[in-house]
């Protein structure tokens, strides 16, 4: 029997008898190999993620070779401690989710193979997630939030405000015309010598500066857009380290760290008004790997306290990369009866619009 | 019960299924380049399902390890893995370039083969066939071709053929004609290209000795090891080991 005979038997019969769906979830797009088990959209049966952030830090950046070559070694291991830790075998689970984009396409390739061919061994349907919808579903798994909402997705490669309606479709409102938010904190770190990555490193030196000290611009994008710009912010930011360090002047790191930041989210969190103000919606996602950061944290409260709405934002841990975010996003597509084929591939852009 | 063979390490995407005899029920290569990640999955799900087989049918995985293209070597490589992690059966790696020297077997000779590995370079090997004798006598590597050249003259015996396979074998042979007068010189095969056929028999005394060897159970651990055979650093290991040795080189004048 083929694949799809197979699985189609299995889906059927699941949809048709009920009880809970557990997913195998896989995520290879970046520098961490990661897989999940996780029920319901809600519940981490099981996560691991094995990092590769010391191979790339001697790099100060991801370097997609030594990524992908990281992703093979460790990705039969990963799922076999995944599957282990849920004490499930794949013949008792759903489904295969997975990553198929955005993201490095040599890391989403070996993802996607894996995928595949778990759940042509086993019969089981295969999910297609986008990474960005991950990062949003983790709220799902620290807070039990569903749609509708506005999300605000903020990482080292994405800006993004979505709107996302009640049964899940999603429509981009804005998102960064240049550098992304968690990339600018990167670059302004390597300028500050900090190191990397550069978020939490900024964040940990801007808690001993004074945020008023230096009032960087932020980008004004005409009316009614809610795109971000940051290269505005990271330029003045680097031209004035640039003028500090010929004069004698002692720098301020800590306050150009903290007035960075204070700049950079307070222009995340304008937008992000505007866009639950127009469209009424009562509860705000903040997610991706910058939503670790205690500022936007912070900030994003205030905003919906100030709004009467609810805050939902996942857990630090889940913020990075991780496939149990991706296990969360995979749920309603599997009830909604979204699924993909033997002919899925990884997609190197991938707009969360045509998800 | 049946056994799998998969290359995906050159332009050529190669799948092959024997019976337990090693004897081949079905074999598949298509040449669209860079649709190894959407394809390899379907066309193996047909090609089991034309010999009425599911996956829980294959004993044992053979994979061409390379070397070749990065990013294609890497999904037949995890496909085999995942593939033999999932169901507990052993598997072993086999070089792609020994894989496809082994078609021709059957000749009397040596088989260089040679892949464009950029920048004048090959990936490289060659092995002498003796109506079905297979032999390595150069072991593979990543060369320059005029290294490589000289390597080949030095090992070939008098009046020996020689056999060119790979994308570069025709260039070579024009270049090189007049190097290796004495020896019948053979343009075999002009691509790079596997089929899994030849790696399927390749490898099979190997995966028997291996499946007859083990416990039942310990198989699927093997998956977790096997890595392509990428035969050099990625670029950017290489530039970053190169300033390291530079600076710790300074360091201790
Ligand atoms: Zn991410």
């Amino acid at each position: 029997m083929r694949w799809s005979e197979r699985m189609k038997q299995r889906y059927e019969e699941h949809l048709r008898n009920g009880g809970p769906t557990e997913i195998l979830a896989i995520e290879s797009s970046c520098d961490e190999t990661a897989a999940a088990v996780v029920r319901d959209g809600r519940v981490i049966i099981s996560s691991v993620v094995a990092s590769q952030m010391s191979s790339h830090e001697r790099f100060g950046g991801v370097v997609p070779e030594v990524a992908s070559r990281a992703h093979v070694e460790q990705i039969s291991l990963v799922v076999d401690e995944a599957l282990q830790k849920a004490d499930r075998t794949l013949s008792e689970l759903q489904a295969i989710a997975v990553t198929s984009g955005p993201g490095l396409i040599g890391a989403l390739f070996v993802g996607v193979t894996a995928a595949k061919t778990l759940a042509q061994v086993a019969g089981l349907p295969i999910i297609d997630v986008h990474h960005l919808a991950g990062h949003m579903y983790a709220a799902a798994l620290s807070d039990g939030v569903e749609p509708p909402f506005i999300a605000l997705i903020v990482s080292g490669g994405h800006t993004e405000l979505l709107q996302v309606n009640a049964g899940g479709e999603i429509i981009r409102l804005g998102k960064t015309r240049d550098d992304a938010a968690g990339e600018v904190f990167d670059k302004i770190a390597r300028a500050l010598e900090l190191g990397y990555p550069g978020g939490p490193l900024i964040q940990q030196l801007a808690s001993q500066g004074d945020p008023e000290y230096f009032d960087f611009p932020q980008a004004k994008l005409g009316d009614h857009s809610f795109d971000f710009s940051f290269s505005g912010l990271k330029s003045a930011v680097l031209l004035h380290l640039d003028r500090a360090k010929k004069s004698s002047q002692p720098l301020r790191k800590a306050d150009i760290a903290a007035s960075f930041q204070r700049a950079v989210v307070a222009a995340l969190i304008a937008k992000t008004r505007e866009a639950l103000l127009q469209t009424g919606l009562d509860t705000l996602v903040v997610a991706g790997g910058v939503a670790a950061n205690l500022a936007l944290r912070d900030a994003a409260k205030s905003l919906c306290e100030e709004l009467g709405i609810r805050l939902a934002v996942p857990d630090f841990w889940l913020c990075t990369d991780n496939a149990a975010m991706i296990g969360a996003a995979a749920y309603m597509r599997y009830k909604q009866r979204k699924l993909a084929d033997l002919t899925l591939t990884g997609r190197a852009e991938f707009s969360i619009d045509q998800w | 019960m049946a056994l799998l063979a998969i290359d995906t390490a050159t332009p050529t995407l190669a799948l092959a299924v024997s019976d337990d005899d090693g004897h081949v029920l079905a074999a598949f290569a298509s040449r669209i380049p860079k649709m190894h990640a959407t394809y390899a999955h379907p066309l193996m799900d047909e090609m089991l399902a034309v010999l009425s087989l599911e996956p829980q049918d294959i004993r044992g995985v053979i994979v061409g390890v390379g070397p070749g293209s990065y990013t294609g070597v890497r999904i037949g490589v995890t496909f085999a893995k995942v593939f033999a992690y999932a169901l507990d059966i052993p598997i072993i790696g086999e070089s792609s370039l020994a894989a496809a020297a082994f078609a021709l077997r059957t000749h009397c000779g040596v088989v260089a083969v040679m892949w464009d590995a950029r920048r004048k370079s090959v990936y490289s090997a060659v092995y002498r066939v003796q109506y079905g004798t297979f032999q390595e006598v150069l072991a593979e590597g990543k060369r320059e071709i005029a290294a490589f050249m000289t390597s080949l003259a030095q090992v070939v015996q008098k009046d020996e053929a020689i056999y060119l396979v790979g994308d570069v074998a025709k260039a070579i042979y024009e270049q090189y004609a007049s190097t290796f007068l004495l020896h019948p010189l053979i343009v075999a095969d002009e691509t790079a290209s596997v089929y899994a056929e030849h790696l399927l028999a390749l490898g099979y005394p190997e995966l028997c000795t291996k499946m007859q060897s083990r416990e039942v159970g310990d198989h699927g651990k093997d998956a977790h090891v096997l890595v392509p055979r990428y035969l050099q650093l990625a670029e950017a290991e290489a530039r970053w080991l190169e300033k390291r040795r530079g600076s710790t080189g300074n360091e201790s004048e």
